[in-house]
């Protein structure tokens, strides 16, 4: 009996042993893991990419009843408030009718003075609509997962928006999903206009609510109100997408009131606009000339 | 009497529930619920799930556990890879210490003593956050999405206390 108690208090020390190794070992993964995240981002993106895309089946499944309960949430909101809401948007019909007939007038100058001028017209742009299936932001990092992935066309960089304005870039594809890099997350960096006064900027989340205006012109006038929109410097998006405008300023920080509304955001439209077309027609063109 | 093999599957199925139970909360957590300000302050739904299993079921939800539900959720949530696999670790670590302390008490003192974890682990997570992309990160929605974590405790407590009640008692 008592050889018996010996092996077993063995064993358990041996136990004991393995499992101290064991959560030595883990540690050292994590900072492994926090090394391989910083400095090369290849092999995580593509690990993530791989397990979101095994998962959004069953995160899709899963969002649709979530989806029903809030959709019924805002219905009943928006039912007290349908009569005053068809007013305004009576009124705002006349108004837009308007805008629509100064559109078309406009539209036709506009192929007149193209024809005379020869102009080149920019490139077509081509949309995906894709769901948004999980938010996975939290207190450190801003981001959705989409529906749609590279067998949709969806390929990493491209713009993604709303009705609203800009929601950020596509960072990853998976094959049936692709997660998207809201402009608010510590890591979106998108260079932007004044729309005014034409000054340059970096538009820099910080997982706050307002992203930064940053590296403005010392010399550069903004004010409360202006509207930011896409520069469409770097290649990474066209210009003049509308983003946001600038809700304050002091002495250290200017911060930018987005226009998209993340608590309402459903379907997205990822959007091609076919840049890296062009490029590739420069290279050929380069090559012929060579 | 052998047991079948039927019954010993069932009987690893029941094994794995703590482990699913994290994973369900996991893929809780990013609903798009859609809720105003809710995902800026998002509650750290898995944590609760790790620390309440750590107490519990420690034979079942061991460190490997631990370390892949914060590895899954660094995967799904973007946030720098290693952070929650290493502060979930930790968590366990040292919930597994204070065990004894937490067995048998009442519902309050499991609930204060999640609290306390809670706050250094979330404090950890903002300074590896904060060190590894070079900046600081806002620490008031940390605070908030820690005040909204504590108060979940109660309530996805329950739903794990529930499952090992009716699911885990025989194994």
């Amino acid at each position: 009996m008592k050889h018996r108690l010996g092996h077993m208090g063995e064993l358990h020390k041996v136990s004991a042993i393995i499992r101290r190794f064991a959560l030595l070992v883990l540690v050292l993964a994590s900072f492994c893991l926090m090394l391989l995240g910083k400095a090369d981002n290849v092999i995580a993106e593509r690990v993530g990419t791989y397990v979101t895309d095994m998962f959004s089946v069953l995160v899709e499944q899963m969002a649709r009843p979530a989806a029903i309960v809030s959709d019924v949430v805002n219905n009943t909101l928006e039912l007290a408030h349908i009569r005053i809401e068809n007013v305004k948007l009576r009124e705002k019909n006349m108004r837009l009718l308007k805008w629509q007939s100064a559109a078309r007038k406009l539209e036709a100058q506009n192929i007149q003075l193209r024809n005379i001028l020869n102009f080149v017209p920019a490139p077509e742009t081509s949309y995906i609509t894709g769901l948004v299936i999980a938010d996975t932001g939290g207190a450190f990092a801003h981001s959705f997962i989409s529906n749609v992935g590279k067998a949709h066309g969806v390929k990493k960089g491209h713009a993604v928006i709303t009705g609203d304005g800009l929601v950020g870039r596509i960072a990853m594809t998976g094959k049936k999903s692709s997660r998207i890099l809201l402009v608010t997350d510590i890591n979106s960096r998108i260079p932007v206009l004044v729309e005014s006064t034409r000054a340059k900027a970096v538009l820099a989340g910080d997982n706050t609510k307002q992203p930064l205006l940053m590296y403005l012109g010392r010399n550069a006038q903004v004010s409360i109100g202006d509207r930011i929109t896409t520069s469409g410097h770097a290649g990474a998006f066209p210009s003049g997408l509308p983003i946001g405008i600038v809700s304050s300023i002091n002495d250290r920080e200017v911060r930018v009131r987005l226009f998209m509304n993340r608590s309402r955001l459903e379907y997205v439209r990822i959007v091609d606009y076919n840049l890296s077309a062009i490029l590739q027609d420069i290279d050929s063109d380069k090559r012929i000339g060579e | 009497m052998k047991p079948t093999f039927l019954h010993r599957l069932a009987l690893f199925s029941r094994r794995l529930v703590p482990m699913e139970i994290t994973i369900l909360l996991l893929l809780i957590s990013i609903l798009p619920l859609r809720i105003p300000e809710y995902s800026l302050i998002k509650p750290a739904w898995v944590m609760i799930s790790v620390f309440y299993w750590s107490i519990h079921r420690p034979d079942l939800f061991g460190q490997g556990s631990a370390f892949s539900a914060g590895l899954l959720l660094d995967l799904f949530e973007g946030s720098p890879l290693g952070v929650n696999a290493l502060i979930f670790l930790m968590i366990y670590t040292l919930v597994l210490t204070q065990r004894r302390f937490f067995i048998g008490k009442p519902f309050g003192v499991s609930w204060w003593g999640f609290s306390m974890v809670a706050a250094a682990a979330m404090f950890g997570q903002w300074f590896l956050v904060s060190l590894i992309y070079g900046q600081i990160t806002p620490i008031k929605i940390i605070a908030f999405s820690y005040l909204f974590t504590v108060g979940l405790y109660p309530v996805v407590g329950w739903i794990c206390a529930k499952t090992q009640s009716s699911v885990l008692n025989e194994v």
